[in-house]
């Protein structure tokens, strides 16, 4: 399993590469790498749907507990059937849809990037691996949402997703450490066996709570599901994948994965379930009042990850076979849609239901495909979304308490996706008026043929759901490990669930009905573009930025010597602060230790430094700082230190090169400073001069001798085959510090590159 | 900044100045060196040019790209440390080839790999530094 996700990390790196030798074609090109992966987990099919369990270790920090742990149950196996088979789908439509983009090429990478990253989080068993992969898909998700990163609502967009996936991500990486801490392990399946441990360690209630709040907001449940809608900023393939099939569910996941160990408990139970529950009304309540396809279709995916969630809170063996039938069932039908969405984006140029109409007849593939994926939405039999509705149903009216409050929210949510459908399919396809400019042709083989896959999958796994059962058999043990087994047909008789199935559908098309025969209605169903979902979301941005303007404003006000004065005065303070226990050391120096040399270059020092502080021009200052520097480097040289020597001498060299290129710039001479603020910086430098002073006074009072300095020495040439110690140490034995340094160098560059040529509006402000 | 003296010097020293860095690279391990001091000898010697000729003639007359050698540096760094890890070590873990010694050098593996990436990568800083506040 580490194989498959390895490929994909590395085919990312070379996908440009890629793009480069199969230009048009790279999309069918790399749709062989999910393709290959779901062949694989094919072949382990019959495997697990027998109950086995495959298992994968790698160490990683075996000192941390943190390995690589894979682990292939019935759940995961689900998971990574959708993200590989769906991944080869998108793949093959990005191909041809993102035709009209430019630099695809990344395009490519970010989507490579996010199918591993997935796969590792439904695979992973260890704490530690799982939030790894799930912070890689929050930041490819960003990259993909802001792909047309020209564009300022993309941008925004994307920004939005990441902050509250990736913030929400945080909470989460706290909850699993205290499952950690609490299970004494890191591993996930034996985690969810010491349930006892955790709560005897009393870490339980808020791991359960951070846990909570971090699926809630990968999965957009209410109150931050408003990225998920303003996500649709994503080019339509991200969205079909990312953000309805796949990675919106990771939350969902996580939840059923962690169900065995909380599932029971009250507060979990109803926190699930009234989450769950509002946004599955909220979801479907802002689907109908859209005309944007891609936003009816996102609000109905809002709405479904709800019903997934509230499902989870119900928690009885009915509502886990639910969640599990509804995953496959929601990810066929509504990939699909997006990816019909986008088609319909793509040959009309327009994505707004009130311009589109009698499509039918010009695109009967593209609107076969809708209507099905419509009719298994609205759960019609004998489409897989019905049998879906039934389980739903079913474990509503199966609860003990509360039964007829969430059968009734389920009704109503049913009833509006049921309209919602209608919408979709009747108004675009068979509306009666057709206000594009245009008429549209049928869309490529290539794009039609992976969604028209999904939708006759929907009617294959309807008609035998036995086709499928077994896994889903094997995903809600993992969900819930003592159930009955999982039993799916079209025909139960007639029971209370048909008849409310039925009373659904009815009542969901009248409702269709009063919308599109209402002129007003259809008028107006565009209100949803006033209503903002995401207002204190807004007001906090705009919060924070305002407060760090000011406080920039504030702190840094342009004047460099001011910067230098505050660094200088608070390390002072601090220094003091961490000394003051330490007494003055008597001063025993022996003049015969001098050399002569020794005392030259002192002088030389000290009169320099006098001359720049008195100098009236920049450049003598300068020069005359250098000339304190070289005499550092003498002084290394003759305490045998000649790597520090070469390195200062360089470094002043350099020192004074940039610095005539700056004041090549600024005024030869000036007066710097006069009266008290003179007076300001003799006492603060002299004050300084003395803590150093006083600091190597104390270093010298103490042996200098430790044996780290005896253990390089001793192993640089037997351990690392070198004898210059001061070079081993950086490249060998303290190589990742060294590594980090060179980064911060390449950023600092970067920065500076950045500050120059950017800013060059603000330029005559500075000093 | 026109001086007849260090602009007929600097085009002599330029490859001294480039070959002298190369050497004070490769013999750092085992006298005083290194990658650091090789990076910073390198771009003194282009500094030196552009004094002179400016940025535009020192980019056209050795293409030199900083943030090319920045991005050339750290994979060169990162590289060194990932092969350990397909030798089954950790990350960064110096791996030599015992059986040769190469003059000056010594003996060849991952950690010269690692100070040639902080020599490339030093030098396009400070080249950028210098070219960028040049050109400003």
């Amino acid at each position: 399993m580490l194989t498959i996700i390895l490929i994909g990390i590395l085919l990312a790196v070379f996908a440009p590469l890629f793009y480069k030798i199969f230009k048009a074609n790279t999309g069918k090109f790399l749709a062989l790498f999910p393709a290959a992966g779901f062949v694989w987990f094919v072949s382990k099919y019959n495997e697990v749907a027998n109950g086995s369990i495959i298992k994968e270790a790698f160490d990683w920090m075996p000192g941390l507990g943190v390995g690589l742990d894979f682990k292939l149950d019935g759940l995961s196996l689900l998971f990574a059937f959708l993200i590989t088979g769906i991944g080869a789908i998108v793949l093959l439509y990005a191909g041809t849809y993102m035709k009209a983009y430019k630099k695809t090429d990344r395009f490519f990478v970010a989507l490579l990037v996010f199918m591993a990253s997935m796969l590792g989080l439904v695979l992973s068993d260890n704490i530690i691996s799982l939030f790894v992969f799930w912070e890689l898909t929050s930041f490819s998700s960003y990259f993909l949402i802001g792909f047309s990163h020209d564009k300022e609502e993309s941008r925004d967009s994307a920004l939005k997703a990441l902050l509250i996936t990736a913030g929400g991500g945080l909470a989460l990486l706290a909850g699993l450490i205290m499952l950690g801490i609490g299970g004494e392990t890191n591993t996930i399946s034996e985690l969810l066996t010491r349930g006892d441990l955790i709560a005897d360690s009393g870490y339980l209630h808020l791991a359960m709570i951070l846990i909570i709040i971090g699926c809630f907001t990968k999965s957009a449940q209410f109150p931050f599901h408003f990225w998920l809608p303003a996500a649709m900023a994503a080019p339509t393939p991200v969205s079909a994948y990312l953000h309805s099939a796949t990675m919106v569910k990771a939350g969902i996941y996580l939840l059923a994965r962690m169900s065995p160990l909380f599932n029971g408990t009250d507060s979990w139970n109803a926190t699930l379930l009234v989450v769950g529950g509002t946004t599955m009304l909220i979801g479907a309540s802002m689907a109908i009042i859209n005309a944007d396809l891609k936003k009816i279709l996102a609000y109905t995916t809002v709405s479904a990850l709800g019903l997934l969630t509230m499902l989870l809170g119900i928690g009885t063996e009915m509502a886990i076979h639910a969640v599990v039938i509804f995953i496959l069932a929601h990810a066929l039908y509504k990939g699909a849609l997006f990816l019909l969405a986008g088609i319909i984006d793509h040959q009309t140029g327009t994505r707004n239901i009130r311009k589109l109409g009698k499509l039918f007849k010009k695109m009967p593939y593209t609107g076969t495909a809708v209507l099905i994926a419509c009719f298994s939405m609205a759960g019609i039999p004998p489409l897989f979304g019905f049998i879906s509705k039934e389980f739903t149903y079913a474990a509503t009216l199966d609860m003990t308490v509360n039964s007829p409050l969430t059968t009734s929210a389920f009704f109503i949510a049913g009833v509006l996706f049921t309209a919602a459908a209608g919408m979709l399919s009747y108004i675009v396809f068979f509306g009666k008026r057709n206000r594009l400019k245009t008429q549209p042709t049928e869309a490529p083989f290539s794009l039609v043929a992976g969604p028209f896959l999904m939708a006759v999958l929907a009617v294959a796994f309807g008609l035998s759901s036995g086709l499928i059962s077994p896994l889903l058999n094997q995903a809600s043990l993992a969900i819930m490990p003592e159930t009955i087994e999982l039993k799916m047909s079209l025909w139960h008789g007639i029971n209370t669930e048909l008849i409310l199935s039925v009373a659904t559908v009815t009542i969901g098309f009248l409702a269709f009905l009063f919308i599109y025969l209402n002129p007003r209605f259809m008028a107006s169903i565009e209100v949803s573009d006033k209503i903002k979902t995401s207002h204190a979301y807004d007001e906090t941005m705009s919060a924070v930025v305002e407060i760090s303007t000011r406080a920039t404003k504030l702190i840094q006000n342009g004047n460099l010597r001011n910067y230098v004065f505050i660094m200088i005065a608070v390390f002072c303070l601090l220094t003091i602060w961490v000394l003051k226990d330490f007494s003055f050391p008597g001063i025993n120096i022996l003049w015969s230790d001098f050399r002569i040399y020794d005392i030259v270059i002192g002088l030389l020092m000290i009169v320099a430094c006098f001359y720049a502080v008195m100098a009236k021009s920049r450049l003598l200052a300068i020069a005359l700082l250098g000339l304190v520097g070289y005499g550092v480097a003498f002084i290394f040289i003759m305490f045998g230190a000649p790597d520090l020597a070469i390195t200062q001498i360089l470094i002043e060299t350099l020192t004074v090169v940039i610095f005539v290129l700056v004041l090549w710039k600024l005024p030869k001479f000036l007066i710097f400073t006069e009266g008290f603020i003179k007076f300001r910086y003799f006492v603060i430098s002299a004050f300084f001069g003395g803590l150093m002073t006083w600091i190597v006074m104390i270093v010298t009072q103490y042996p200098l001798d430790s044996h780290l300095k005896a253990y390089f020495a001793e192993n640089s040439y037997l351990l690392a085959k070198g004898k210059n110690v001061v070079n081993v140490i950086l490249v060998d034995f303290r190589s990742l510090d060294t590594l980090g340094e060179t980064v911060v160098l390449g950023i600092a560059a970067i920065g500076i590159y950045a500050l120059v040529k950017f800013n060059k509006s603000e330029k005559n402000k500075q000093i | 900044m026109n001086s007849t003296i260090l602009s007929t010097g600097i085009k002599l020293l330029v490859p001294l100045f480039v070959i002298f860095s190369l050497f004070l690279l490769f013999r750092g391990h085992n006298a005083p060196g290194g990658g650091f001091v090789g990076g910073l000898v390198f771009s003194i010697a282009f500094s030196l040019y552009t004094l002179n000729y400016g940025v535009e003639r020192t980019k056209e007359k050795y293409k030199i790209q900083p943030f090319k050698l920045i991005a050339w540096g750290l994979l060169l760094a990162v590289v060194s440390g990932l092969i350990p890890l397909l030798a089954g070590e950790s990350f960064l873990t110096g791996l030599w080839y015992e059986d040769i010694t190469i003059p000056v050098l010594g003996k060849p593996g991952t950690p010269i790999l690692f100070d040639v990436g902080v020599y490339l990568l030093v030098a396009g800083t400070i080249l950028s530094l210098i070219f960028t506040l040049w050109e400003e």
